[in-house]
């Protein structure tokens, strides 16, 4: 049953596919660095937020267990 | 006996206060390595400027792939856990160990070229270019190893029925460990294979 719990997962993934893909093809093209690190900035974000769950430490009984 | 007594007190606490606790344990060590991390990055940009050795492009970005793609997994395989969802929970970490080890055998084999019969293309004595790539990608790479390590020590438990839906703290901190591992190459893939010039000429 490939319900809801595992959907935020998959649309994570595809975002950060997304960011991957659009800073290899800065590199290829203008190699502007602010622009490549802003993609990280954003991938780190989604990480750290959808994947670390770092909002866990002020709301704990988000997700708690 | 002091400290006895606080580590009486400690396991006295509820489940909920002690997770509590213990997150914030995990994040204050994860930010005192990315200090480390950091360090390493400063390193990078400080020897090599707006240059960088010529990488193979493909490779770096298959390494990319692999770690994005474990990183889903391992919260696959959090998710699941969180809702009894035992199955799952071993076949998604199960998966996160191998890409990890697939990973690990890309740098090593490859990108240090253990594995290429010409053997590697930069090496650790080449100059700036030689210290930095194994420099960070050694550092991340005994990291990438330690999380592998990690994730079967909780995968081996899990199928020995440790952990619920109610309990799982040590699967919520391999978890983080593991996307923080990830998290780092986030910012060595740019630092190393795309920003700056490629050096010609040796």
């Amino acid at each position: 049953m490939q319900s809801s719990p595992y959907v935020r997962g998959w649309v994570v993934l595809l975002g950060l596919a997304a960011l991957t893909a659009i800073e290899y093809g800065i590199a290829v093209t203008s190699a502007a660095v602010v622009p490549m690190l802003l993609m990280g900035m954003f991938k780190a974000l989604l990480i750290l937020e959808y994947f670390m769950h770092v909002s866990r430490l002020w709301s704990p009984e988000e997700g708690d267990h | 006996m002091a400290v006895l007594e606080t580590s009486t007190e400690h396991h006295d606490l509820p489940y909920a206060e002690r997770v509590r606790l213990n997150r914030w344990g995990l994040w204050l060590f994860l930010i005192s390595e990315s200090f480390m991390f950091a360090g390493l990055l400063g390193a990078r940009f400080y020897l090599w400027g707006g240059l960088r050795p010529e990488l193979n492009q493909a490779l770096g970005l298959g390494l990319t792939a692999l770690l994005l793609v474990s990183s889903f997994f391992m919260n696959r395989a959090e998710v699941a856990i969180a809702h009894d969802d035992r199955a799952e929970f071993l076949r998604s970490a199960l998966i996160t160990a191998l890409l990890g080890t697939l990973f690990l055998v890309g740098v090593v084999g490859f990108e240090w070229g253990l594995f290429l019969p010409e053997g590697p293309h930069i090496r650790p004595t080449d100059g700036a270019f030689g210290a930095v790539v194994y420099g960070l990608t050694g550092f991340h790479a005994f990291h990438v190893l330690t999380g592998v390590l990690a994730i079967l020590a909780v995968w081996n438990l899990g199928r020995k029925g440790h952990f619920s839906a109610e309990r799982h703290w040590g699967v919520e901190a391999v978890a983080v460990y593991w996307h923080f591992v990830d998290l780092v190459w986030v910012f060595f893939y740019p630092a190393l294979y795309l920003i700056g010039q490629v050096a010609t000429g040796g």
